[in-house]
């Protein structure tokens, strides 16, 4: 609890520094619900999960810099071979924080940030439910050759347990469909694939064993449906993923034997803020 | 199983579609004779209630939600000593459909005007709803608002009716005379790259040798205001203006896609003007005027109002200031999620006040041209005109040699210049769609594809426009009225192709073609754009739209030639037509424009509040329900100024600057509100009234200085 507070305090005190005269702030809240939660090619739980996330942002000239909080809620006990929170009856089976920036340069979007997982009941050698956190510094880049339409990479540096990376490729394109009043129904089909070189979940060996090396692989797609207006955001989406995993054991467990994996999720959000017009 | 039958029934409902024959009696053979030509002219109104989609803009056609100023069906109708007639009617529709035409003429068929007599223009303001097509291209996606509503089509083809009959039954003795001036700088090409390619780009001759107009947008146009001037004898026997037939190319889309109310754009005030100005205007609401004027348009595909680039609200962009981003979320970047484009005023007020500078300068010169005809028309062979008619019917499918199978291209999807969709604003569908490299090189046709160079959408076609989206016959007339012969269309060639057109039409008599051939676009039907194959080759927004390919120009010059030699020789009696069945499609046909209902809202008494916002008068009031209340039955709100102990009379609902909203059911009911921002307001006390209708009494609101009584 005391790590909340603390990072609470840290958050007011960042909010309080002068900043310059043609800066503004952003704060946006978020909650989607899943129906499995499936990270990085991994199945992490079968069950449904709900996952709220908040932050704040400061947008200088020509910067957003953005710090938040995201969690993963089990609303139903986990099952044996769900990594989330094997041996509990459920609850926050995740708090991760972060902060990162980004500007655009251009017709690219670059990013860089870091991010602190806390996976409150990870199963790891020291038995089911002990947990584990960790840390990534991440950067990224989009690039935008048109407003709806996006290609990125980003790669992530796990420094503290794994001392891996983990790459991910993606690309959108925003269709819109229907305009009323102040609302825009957008279909937005995405590709993602990504690559672990040093970081994938194997729950049978431990730490700094506990992962494993050139791990895994997977390429899904996600079809969303986004309602939006100036403020509020809406979303529904379906997901196929393929994922290649010959290396990690975590295949074996039963949410992760099938090679082929889907899930929907649906979403509301809702954000505040805009960029100082002399950008 | 049973999900699979489900599935099935679903999808068999939706690729559903409906095909009828349209047919219509052609006229009974002439059997009047005068001592001299006869004229009546008429004029009704066909304003339907809002709720329909304004066709035109496509995907930027919103739903109507009230009025300005109003559509009408204007008719004249001319009978020569012979009794040959010929109905010559100016809707001011977007376009008109074969259903629409031959609906009408069923009607107008017992007053010797059957499908080949009549002749059906569209003034193409793209402010009107369509949804009669029978054609599911133009139903469906025309305007945001899709599907075909045939109750709305025998609506529009009732009150076309209703007005032939009416100048049917108003003959009166009549004189007639042509007359030609030429106005330049109120219009200029668009897409001009297209109209480049051809290799002898039509010069007007008033053009030739004028180095006014550096750009060559505005030289590369055919500037011709042509005008049959038609004067009829009084009650006490004296002559007097009736009205006249005028055409011009001009694009009636100075209202931009952003404008929600059912509008005649440019050419009803045009109309208004030339009413107001020669004969006696009209002074109250539903009041006639003396002169009614038909103002159609000539070759327009390529021409547009010259007007500010401020006046085109650009269709949305999808931008927004901040989006929540983060590691937990997809990285779209900061400004990629679509957010809604906030509303127009600035660039809606604008068009209003072009529209406006453009119509009055138009009837200016009509005006002129009206009144340097008084020599003409005293002659005595102006009271002799000989009227003869051609009519014919293209069947594509027939037709197996220089008409292709239609289909539209991809770069009708981004719209025109100055009038693209929001669809050209995603740049993958650009690219997808090659968009980015337009105008297309020239490149050599390709022998085995009828089409040429026009790229096929293929499946999407299939998708958005279902099958045989298209018309298949296209309802063609040539007319001579006097010295004058006409081509009628049922689509909008560009200025090079309608030159092409009128050239073949003269075939070997080249004298004078300018003025003695004419082109009238948009008649008795609709297929799009037609250019010259030189322009096809661009494969810019009109030549995508050029349905049957490279050939259609100079397969439909042929056509028109042929006709031209069928007409007889003057005095002769035209030749018989036979008019045969044409097929209409749709998909789902139901209740778009709103019907009067079974079961009305009782609104038993209307009051008026009225205030000010800023420099606008603002009238608001309770009434029945669109469909209900029909604005094409008269009036529904007045402007008086207090003059002493009394009032003079405003203006009404059809102004360009008095709009009608429909608010939607409100606590009070079905509330509507009137707003009233003329360019240049006069100071004095002002007040609207709600005109006696249906049983209401007449309701007055209560007098305000102007500017004062602000809204809350």
């Amino acid at each position: 609890m005391h790590k909340f507070v603390w990072r609470a305090l840290l958050t007011i005190a960042w909010l309080m520094v002068p900043q310059p005269a043609d800066a503004q702030f952003g704060a946006g809240a978020d909650v989607v619900v899943r129906s499995r939660y499936v990270w990085r090619g991994i199945t992490r739980t079968t069950k449904p999960v709900v996952q709220p996330s908040a932050l704040v942002a400061w947008l200088p000239r020509g910067w957003t810099i953005t710090t938040g909080v995201w969690a993963s809620v089990e609303p139903i006990r986990p099952g044996a071979a769900d990594l989330t929170g094997a041996g509990t009856d459920g609850g926050t089976g995740e708090v991760d924080y972060w902060i990162e920036a980004h500007t655009r340069v251009r017709r690219f979007d670059v990013r860089a940030g870091h991010i602190r997982y806390d996976l409150r009941h990870e199963q790891t050698v020291v038995g089911p439910g002990s947990g584990i956190e960790t840390g990534e510094v991440y950067t990224g880049v989009l690039f935008l050759p048109g407003r709806l339409t996006g290609f990125g990479a980003t790669l992530y540096w796990d420094y503290d347990v794994v001392d891996g990376v983990f790459a991910t490729v993606d690309g959108f394109q925003h269709v819109p469909l229907v305009q009323a009043g102040n609302w825009i129904i957008t279909l937005t089909p995405r590709i993602e694939a990504g690559v672990s070189m040093g970081q994938a979940i194997d729950p049978e060996t431990g730490a700094p064993g506990y992962f494993v090396d050139n791990g895994l692989a997977y390429v899904s797609g996600t079809t969303a449906i986004f309602a939006n207006e100036q403020r509020w955001s809406l979303h529904v989406s379906t997901s196929l993923q393929y994922n290649h995993d010959e290396a990690t054991r975590v295949n074996r467990l039963d949410g992760n034997k099938r090679k082929t994996k889907a899930w929907i999720d649906a979403g509301v959000s809702y954000a505040i803020g805009s960029r100082p017009r002399t950008r | 199983m049973r999900i699979a039958v489900v599935l099935a029934f679903l999808f068999a409902a939706a690729c559903a579609r409906y095909e009828f024959a349209i047919d219509a009696p052609a006229s009974p053979a002439s059997v009047v004779t005068r001592e001299q030509l006869h004229a009546g002219f008429a004029r009704v109104d066909i304003t339907p209630p809002p709720g329909g989609g304004l066709m035109g803009y496509a995907t930027e056609g919103k739903k109507s939600r009230g009025h300005r100023m109003r559509l009408y069906a204007r008719s004249l109708v001319l009978e020569d000593e012979r009794g040959e007639r010929i109905a010559l009617v100016l809707a001011d529709l977007g376009s008109v459909s074969a259903l629409v035409h031959r609906l009408a003429a069923r009607r107008t068929a017992r007053a010797g005007i059957g499908a080949d007599r009549l002749i059906l223009m569209a003034s193409h303001t793209h402010s009107a709803p369509g949804h009669y097509y029978a054609t599911p291209a133009y139903d469906e996606q025309a305007s945001r608002v899709q599907g075909f509503d045939s109750a709305h089509a025998v609506f529009v083809a009732e009150r076309i009716a209703r007005s032939v009959l009416a100048a049917s039954a108003s003959l009166r003795p009549a004189r007639a005379a042509w007359g030609f001036s030429n106005v330049w700088g109120l219009t200029r090409v668009r897409d001009y790259a297209m109209t480049e390619r051809n290799p002898n780009r039509f010069v007007h001759p008033s053009a030739a040798g004028v180095d006014r107009f550096a750009d060559p947008r505005y030289r590369y146009i055919d500037p011709q205001l042509s005008m049959l001037r038609v004067d009829a004898r009084n009650a006490s026997g004296e002559w007097e203006p009736a009205g006249s037939f005028i055409t011009f190319a001009i694009h009636g889309t100075l209202n931009p896609g952003a404008n929600e109310l059912i509008d005649g754009d440019v050419h009803s005030i045009i109309a208004r003007e030339l009413e107001r100005t020669i004969g006696r205007e009209a002074t109250e609401p539903g009041e006639l005027p003396q002169t009614i004027h038909l103002f159609a348009n000539g070759a327009q595909g390529d021409i547009t109002a010259a007007v500010s680039d401020s006046t085109r609200c650009p269709a949305p962009t999808y931008a927004h200031p901040f989006v929540a981003t983060g590691p937990r979320r997809p990285h779209v970047g900061a400004d990629s999620m679509p957010r809604a484009f906030p509303p127009y005023p600035a660039c809606l007020t604008l068009s209003r006040l072009e529209a406006v500078r453009v119509g009055r300068a138009l009837a200016q010169a009509a005006v002129a041209l009206h009144g340097s005809l008084d020599a003409a028309i005293a002659h005595d062979s102006a009271q002799h005109l000989r009227i003869a008619r051609v009519y014919d019917v293209v069947d594509v499918a027939a037709d197996g040699q220089t008409l292709c199978s239609p289909h539209a291209g991809p770069n009708t999807i981004p719209g025109p210049e100055g009038s693209h969709t929001r669809l050209f604003n995603i740049g993958f569908l650009r690219s997808v769609l090659g968009m980015d490299t337009l105008p297309k090189p020239p490149a050599d046709s390709d022998d085995d594809n009828c089409q040429g160079v026009k790229p096929d959408l293929g499946m999407f076609e299939f998708l958005v426009g279902g099958r045989k989206p298209y018309p298949l016959q296209l309802q063609v007339s040539v007319v001579r009225i006097g010295n004058v012969t006409i081509g009628t269309v049922p689509v909008e060639p560009t200025t090079n192709a309608g030159w092409l057109m009128r050239r073949a039409m003269a075939g070997s008599d080249t004298a004078d073609i300018l003025r003695r051939y004419l082109i009238v676009s948009l008649t008795n039907g609709y297929a799009q754009y037609v250019t010259t194959e030189a322009e096809y080759s661009a494969q810019m927004y009109e030549g995508a739209s050029t349905l049957y390919g490279p050939g259609t120009a100079n397969a439909l010059a042929r056509r028109l030639s042929a006709m031209s030699g069928r007409l007889p020789p003057p005095g002769g009696a035209s030749p018989p037509a036979t008019v045969p069945s044409i097929s209409g499609i749709y998909r789902s046909n139901r209740e778009i424009v709103p019907r009067a209902s079974n079961t009305p809202l009782l609104v038993t008494t209307r009051s008026i509040d009225t205030c000010f916002r800023g420099d606008t008068l603002v009238a608001t009031w309770t009434d029945e329900r669109p469909g209900d209340l029909v604005p094409a039955g008269g009036p529904i709100v007045r402007i008086d100024r207090q003059r002493g102990t009394g009032f003079d009379i405003v203006t009404w609902d059809d102004d360009p600057f008095l709009e009608v909203w429909y608010l939607g059911v409100k606590r009070r009911g079905p509330a509507w509100q009137a707003r009233y921002a003329p360019a240049a307001p006069v100071r004095g006390t002002y007040r609207a009234v709600l005109l006696e209708r249906d049983g209401f009494p007449e309701t007055a609101g209560t007098w305000l200085e102007w500017g004062t009584g602000p809204c809350n």
